[in-house]
């Protein structure tokens, strides 16, 4: 029962953190460009607006496809250690986590090109390029810490760093956190990796066919998803924490990076981005694996 | 035992009747063939093999000898039985002509495969030679003019030299029996045996079919008639091997049952032996025309058996015999059913048979067992030949190596074309006026079914081939046994 | 034991008798199948079973026998080949009421030699078995249609080519270690090693080039994707589930244990030469299989690169020389079985009812044929390795394995196939079964109950394994422990993985995962209600596509599916051409062929030839 409970809990309090972090993000997004922008809890006031509207869909397709997208998205938050707590007690393995996200993405995709709209599938195509960019540099990373410490368990990797500042790997491995954080920008899909989304030649991609409560459920996986990738650069480079504001703080501190990279750059092209994905960080993640193993 | 002379006079006066008895010759034929069947089957159940006869009382090294030993006695009934399941293709009236050049051919292979005399020997493959020109001939079309023509002349060539051959050992041994020369081979010296052997080599070559001596051979297979490609195949083309067994590995043979070539002529027979199996399974490969795919594809069957003789290894030879009994059964079969299907699509061209192994399911599966012998793959009798020679090329040297690749890649173009035959009779095809007779599909299928168990019983064989090898091992008894007549 | 044998090749008999009669050939094709089953079932165990066929052949100075053995590990692959072969015939029942051509016959021949393969116990029992299978293959994939011909006979090139130097390898084996028998030739293998270096590796050499070909692994890859466009439907869900095992067999029955006892320098430190060669070979079917699946139009095409991509995924956890990447390798054996065995029965349904296979000339079907769909989705999960479904552990276990022993490029090649094979999955997922429904479509129904039964059933597999990889592990841990291996039987719910802490619960997985389905479906249930609108309500600019002429067919965005990233990998592939190199051989072949036959077409050189052939003879006799 407890653990019921504990699931729920978890599930709830990332989307919490993912809505709050995408509130402040807009917000800064806005200041750097001078403007005022939309309050830091606008976030919450979207969701709730789109889960009491009225929405269309297209066949159980997509209605499934939206429930498994969040649903794989909280599965994976919930192996995730967060300041050293699980929901339930696993061997938070790296792997599993990896994959386990891959299904929230299959969800969305799947959901989205059931929708019929072309602009959706496109947007879809670039975006699982796009993961093939970024999926290979950020698991060069991972690989080198894994042979590191022996283990591929996430809690084993942040417990190690414990202690002080300079036990982190972001310090000890200066090259791979820098890999880890361009892979990054490219896995939250924000700029300049977002030619999935690109309002402005497809239509918003995904999201072309998307009203209503799909919508809402999108815009859920999408804070899961900053809160699952953040937490994991935090467990990976920066040693966990071991309180839970702290952890989010370092969580902010990665996501404050991400949005201030997304508010000055361009977009790239998909195969632009792909090839810089696999050139520029990449052989920084390779460097870094050659500098650990040898 | 001195009846044995029966079977090769018996033909060769029916061969003078055939003139005269008209649209009976076909029964003739049938008579002569059964009576040489059943005559050499009663002689392998006698119980006195081996034995030997000299011909008009004259002792063995001056006189004329027939000796039958288990090696003749098994090549004789290959060859008998050969002539009978030919003659079962020929389905028309035949005018005399082909009936006396078959008679001929009938006498001469018995010959052949009986004669203990190298000049006998020779006689009689002249009068084969003749025979076949005459029956390749027998169609008086351009085409079989030709191809009699080239094959007249390529044996005339190759009997001049083996005739200078003789000569030469009469010169130099003083004798032309084979179990003497056997006998006295060691005096000679290593030059003139190497003369010898080259001169009598290649002309032995041409019956052989193996490259470059084969020239005529797609061409002959061509233009004749099916009945005519089967005598060549089943009768010339068996007691050629058994020339082959006789006279390179029990009488010029210094030492028992191996080749005795000097190195490089040895090698240079068997860089002969797998070029004609690669060029005759590269020439089938795009070949539309069957008759001349299964002239290509005996020619590399044989190329085969000579690399295996090549070898000089017992169980190489008995991939030998397991080869040579394959392609004797698998060839009956390719070619029955092809006169059959050709009848009925009337071409010899594959793609027009397009369908009939649907309509006669039993013809084309005997054929795809013929095949799949043939590519020496296992379950068929073909495969028992090829485990043993390739088995046995590996571990010789380098050149027999490449030899053995060179032969499993040829088997895989074997593959290719015999598989892409049996896939197209059975794809779909159109109507077609014509009708198989079930009887004719009778005898196919049963030799492909001796194929089969061969293939998956080759105990079955073992035996026979383990009493033809102990033959050969043993050359001195063959020596003992005609040279101690009184 | 020799029952399993027997009953084959009786059904393939009356088979071939009741050919023409469909009512009568595919019943009797599954009971045969389900006999075979139960009869494998109550082999379990029983290890010690044999039966040896005595002859009077001899070879090599000794005469040849046949063993049949229950090997554990053959075992393990015949019997779960015989479930997905069982599972493939009740399909085949409804799947060949339209067809013309039966395959049923032949289809029998290669069961038997399936089962032979697995539980040949020497050599030349192996071998007979495998030939048997090529060229039955042949006969199988044309099943007399002439457009299959040109792609059947690339398969037999190859599977004959495999076959002879299979042939010469186990000649050089025979003769090396004196033995035909499999386990006493590996174990004399290693013992001859060190002083027989060259023909060892020979002999390990050309026995893996057989088994990479029928496996399709780099340089081979083509042939999978020609074949499974052309053969029939039914067959092909056999050939690209079970068939394409038979290599990975024979090296986790051989190779390894052989490689794994000899004491090779290591490069780096991490691993021998051997290992790295294996390892590359699969690292570059693994990475090309993608790249290949991700451009193809056609499904069956495409699921012929996957089936590439995996068998490099199985050769990476034989690379690895470890434990848990062996299990893993034999794991996703099976896995791999299961999954393709699945999806392809998705398109056998799909192009049942449409006839057609180009993935651009579909699309919508979900509205059609839910079932079908869902059968493919799991399929796809599994195929991409997404717990909670099977597919996922297996390749948990190699990626373990690889990081374990620091096979550091391995393992990337592995994580980029595995991201690539998301691309080509989903990509056949939505030009199939989700976008637009064309309007020559919309009168298609669901598949018949016969072709339901065979994809629900692998649906409930898929999940199972995937929930409760012991249904898979517990037999294969017994078998690799009568084998002799010194590993831990499986538990029902967990796998083990290489590294430290690494124990990963797939049941605990799964209900973490439905903990979230059900967290995500509270959400939907909040949210208000959603109405149901007609495929071509969708936002198009404010355009009406109808005044183009765009009409639902090509409304859908899926010919060029990943235009970009083509363009990024063309000019590669157009430099390596295997393929085009293996073309240009038989063209080479075809034009000898025609030069041969003109030399005898003419033959005025008859006499010519003749003199040279006695003068190259004179030659040879004269430098004695």
């Amino acid at each position: 029962m407890i653990e019921i409970l504990r699931v729920f809990l978890f599930g709830f309090f990332a989307i919490f953190i993912g809505l709050f972090f995408m509130g402040i993000g807009r917000k800064i997004i806005a200041r750097i460009q001078l403007r005022l922008g939309p309050p830091f809890y606008q976030a919450f006031l979207d969701v709730g607006k789109l889960f009491s509207r009225k929405s269309i869909t297209h066949n159980f397709v997509m209605d499934l496809g939206m429930v498994m997208s969040l649903a794989g998205l909280v599965a994976t938050m919930l192996f995730v250690p967060i300041a050293g707590h699980t929901a339930i007690k696993t061997s938070s393995n790296l792997i599993v986590i990896m994959y386990l996200m891959a299904i929230g993405y299959l969800g969305m995709a799947m959901a989205v090109a059931a929708s019929g709209n072309p602009n959706a599938t496109i947007g879809v195509s670039r975006a699982l390029t796009m993961m093939l960019g970024y999926e290979v540099p950020f698991f060069t990373v991972m690989l080198g810490l894994i042979i590191i410490n022996g283990t591929s368990s996430l809690e084993l990797i942040a417990n190690s760093q414990a202690g002080s500042i300079l036990n982190w790997n972001m310090i000890k491995f200066p090259l791979g956190f820098i890999a880890a954080e361009i892979a990054l920008q490219a896995m939250m899909g924000e700029k300049p990796f977002d030619a999935m989304i690109a309002p402005a030649e497809i239509a918003s991609g995904p999201m072309v066919e998307l009203s209503g409560k799909y919508l809402g459920l999108a815009f859920l996986t999408h804070a899961v998803s900053i809160f699952v990738e953040t937490a994991i650069i935090v467990n990976l480079f920066m040693g966990g924490a071991s309180n839970i504001f702290t952890f989010v703080l370092k969580q902010f501190e990665i996501y404050l990076i991400t949005v201030i990279i997304e508010a000055v750059f361009p977009r790239f092209k998909i195969e632009q981005a792909v090839k810089f994905l696999w050139t520029v960080p990449m052989s920084i993640a390779l460097l870094q694996l050659v500098l650990i193993v040898f | 035992m001195n009846s044995i002379v029966f079977l090769i006079v018996i033909p060769l006066i029916a061969a003078f009747l055939s003139l005269f008895l008209g649209k009976n010759d076909k029964i003739l034929a049938y008579i002569v063939t059964l009576f040489n069947i059943i005559f050499s089957i009663l002689i392998l159940f006698s119980g006195k093999i081996p034995f030997n006869v000299a011909i008009g009382g004259w002792r063995a090294p001056y006189g004329i000898n027939y000796a039958v030993t288990d090696l003749t006695i098994f090549f004789l009934v290959l060859v008998n039985v050969a002539a009978l399941l030919a003659l079962t293709s020929v389905r028309e009236i035949m005018e005399y002509q082909f009936y006396s050049f078959y008679f001929v051919l009938l006498s001469s292979t018995n010959g052949i495969v009986l004669t203990g005399d190298l000049f006998n020997f020779f006689l009689f493959i002249e009068l084969s030679t003749f025979a076949v020109a005459g029956l390749i001939s027998y169609k008086r079309d351009r085409l079989s003019t030709g191809a009699a023509l080239k094959y007249l002349i390529l044996s005339s060539t190759a009997s001049i030299f083996s005739l200078a051959a003789i000569g030469l050992i009469y010169k130099t041994l003083g004798t032309l029996n084979f179990a003497d020369i056997a006998n006295k081979v060691n005096n000679l010296n290593e030059a003139s045996l190497s003369l010898i052997l080259i001169l009598y080599i290649s002309s032995l070559l041409v019956e052989l079919k193996i490259f470059p001596f084969n020239m005529w051979v797609v061409k002959a297979y061509e233009a004749s008639k099916t009945s005519v490609n089967l005598f060549i195949h089943g009768m010339l083309g068996t007691a050629g091997i058994y020339g082959v067994l006789r006279i390179l590995l029990m009488v010029f043979s210094k030492e028992t049952g191996k080749l005795t070539l000097s190195g490089n002529l040895s090698s240079i027979l068997m860089l002969f032996a797998f070029v004609t199996v690669i060029i005759g399974e590269i020439g089938a490969l795009t070949e539309k025309n069957m008759k001349k795919i299964l002239a290509f594809s005996s020619m590399a069957q044989l190329g085969i058996v000579l690399f295996g003789i090549s070898l000089g290894s017992f169980d190489a030879l008995k991939g030998v015999l397991y080869i040579v009994i394959s392609n004797y059964l698998a060839k009956f079969v390719m070619f029955l059913t092809v006169n059959e299907f050709s009848k009925v699509s009337g071409s010899t061209n594959y793609l027009d048979m397009k369908g009939l192994g649907r309509r006669y399911p039993v013809l084309a599966i005997s054929f795809t067992i013929s095949a799949l012998s043939l590519m020496g793959i296992p379950f068929f009798a073909g495969f028992w030949g090829k485990i043993s020679i390739i088995g046995n090329a590996v571990f010789s040297g380098k050149l027999e190596l490449i030899g053995a690749v060179l032969i499993l890649i040829a088997s895989v173009i074997e593959g290719v074309y015999y598989l892409r035959i049996s896939h197209t009779f059975f794809s779909q095809g159109h109507e077609r006026e014509g009708r198989i007779s079930r009887v004719y599909c009778l005898l196919p299928m049963i030799l492909a079914l001796v194929i089969l168990f061969i293939g998956i019983n080759p105990d079955s064989f073992e035996n026979i081939i383990s009493i033809l090898l102990d033959e050969i091992k043993s050359p001195e008894k063959y020596i003992k046994l005609i040279l101690s007549l009184k | 034991m020799v029952e399993i044998f027997i009953i084959p090749l009786v059904t393939a008999f009356l088979l071939a008798i009741f050919i023409r009669n469909k009512k009568v050939v595919w019943p009797l094709f599954l009971i045969s199948n389900l006999y075979i089953l139960l009869k494998l079932w109550t082999l379990f165990g029983k290890w010690e079973i044999e039966k040896t066929i005595y002859t009077n052949y001899e070879l090599f100075g000794a005469k040849l026998s046949f063993t049949l053995s229950n090997n554990p590990l053959g075992w393990y692959f015949a019997f779960f080949s015989a479930v997905i072969t069982l599972v493939i015939s009740v399909f085949s029942l409804g799947f060949n009421q339209k067809t013309k051509e039966n395959v049923a016959p032949i289809w029998m021949l290669i069961i038997f030699s399936n089962l032979g393969i697995f539980f040949a116990a020497d050599w030349i029992t192996f071998f007979m078995m495998w030939e048997l299978m090529g060229w039955t293959s042949f006969f199988a994939i044309t099943n007399g249609r002439d457009k299959a011909l040109n792609e059947a006979k690339y398969y037999l090139v190859l599977s004959l080519l495999g076959a002879s130097s299979m042939l010469i390898g186990i000649i050089l084996l025979g003769a090396l270690t004196g033995s035909f028998e499999i386990f006493a030739s590996a174990y004399g293998l290693v013992q001859v090693f060190y002083s027989e270096k060259a023909l060892s590796i020979a002999a390990i050499m050309l026995l893996l080039f057989a088994f990479f070909i029928k496996s399709a692994i780099f340089p081979f890859y083509m042939w999978p994707s020609k074949v499974y466009a052309v053969g029939p439907e039914d067959y092909i869900t056999f050939m690209s589930s079970v068939m394409i095992k038979y290599g990975i067999y024979p090296i986790a029955m051989f190779i390894v244990p052989v490689v794994g006892s000899l004491d090779l320098p290591k490069i780096l430190n991490t691993a021998n030469w051997i290992q790295y060669f294996v390892g590359y070979l699969g690292a570059i079917s693994a990475v090309l299989g993608t790249i290949l699946a991700i451009f193809q139009t056609d499904m069956k095409k495409l699921f012929a690169y996957s089936s590439v991509a995996n068998m490099g995924y199985i050769l990476l956890g034989f690379a690895s020389m470890n434990i848990v990447g062996f299990e893993g390798a034999l794991f996703h054996a099976v896995n791999h079985m299961v999954l393709k065995a699945a999806i392809f029965l998705t398109l056998a349904a799909v192009i049942f009812r449409t006839g057609e296979s180009e993935m651009h000339k579909l699309g919508g079907l979900v509205y059609r044929m839910p079932i079908t769909f869902l059968t493919f989705l799991l399929g796809i999960i599994a195929a991409a390795g997404i717990p909670p479904l099977n597919g996922f552990g297996s390749k948990w276990m190699i990626i373990q394995a690889l990081m374990s022993q620091k096979m550091i490029i391995f393992a990337i090649a592995m994580i980029f196939a595995s991201t690539g094979a998301f691309m080509y999955l989903f990509r056949a997922l939505a030009s199939i079964f989700l976008g637009q429904l064309p309007d020559r479509f919309k009168d298609i129904k669901e598949v018949p109950l016969t072709m339901l039964i065979p994809m629900i059933i692998m649906m409930i597999g898929m999940l199972l394994i995937g929930v409760v990889p012991g249904v898979v592990m517990k037999p294969l841990t017994t078998a690799l422990r009568a084998v002799g291996y010194n590993v831990n039987i499986a538990s029902w719910t967990s796998l083990e993985g290489a590294l430290k802490n690494s124990t990963i619960d797939l049941t605990l997985v799964f209900l973490i995962f439905l903990g979230g389905f059900v967290i995500s479906a509270i959400m939907y249930i909040l949210g208000n209600k959603s109405e149901t609108v007609p495929q071509e309500d969708n936002y198009t600019g404010g355009e009406y596509p109808e005044e183009w002429g765009v009409n639902a067919d090509r409304f859908n965005y899926s010919y060029s599916f990943y235009q970009p990233f083509k363009e990024m990998f063309e000019p590669l592939l157009e430099k390596i051409s295997i393929d085009e190199f293996f073309a240009s051989i038989g063209r080479n072949f075809e034009y000898m062929s025609a030069t041969v036959q003109g030399l005898f077409r003419r033959g005025e050189g008859a006499v010519l030839l003749f003199s040279i052939g006695v003068l190259l003879l004179i030659l040879g006799g004269w430098i004695i």
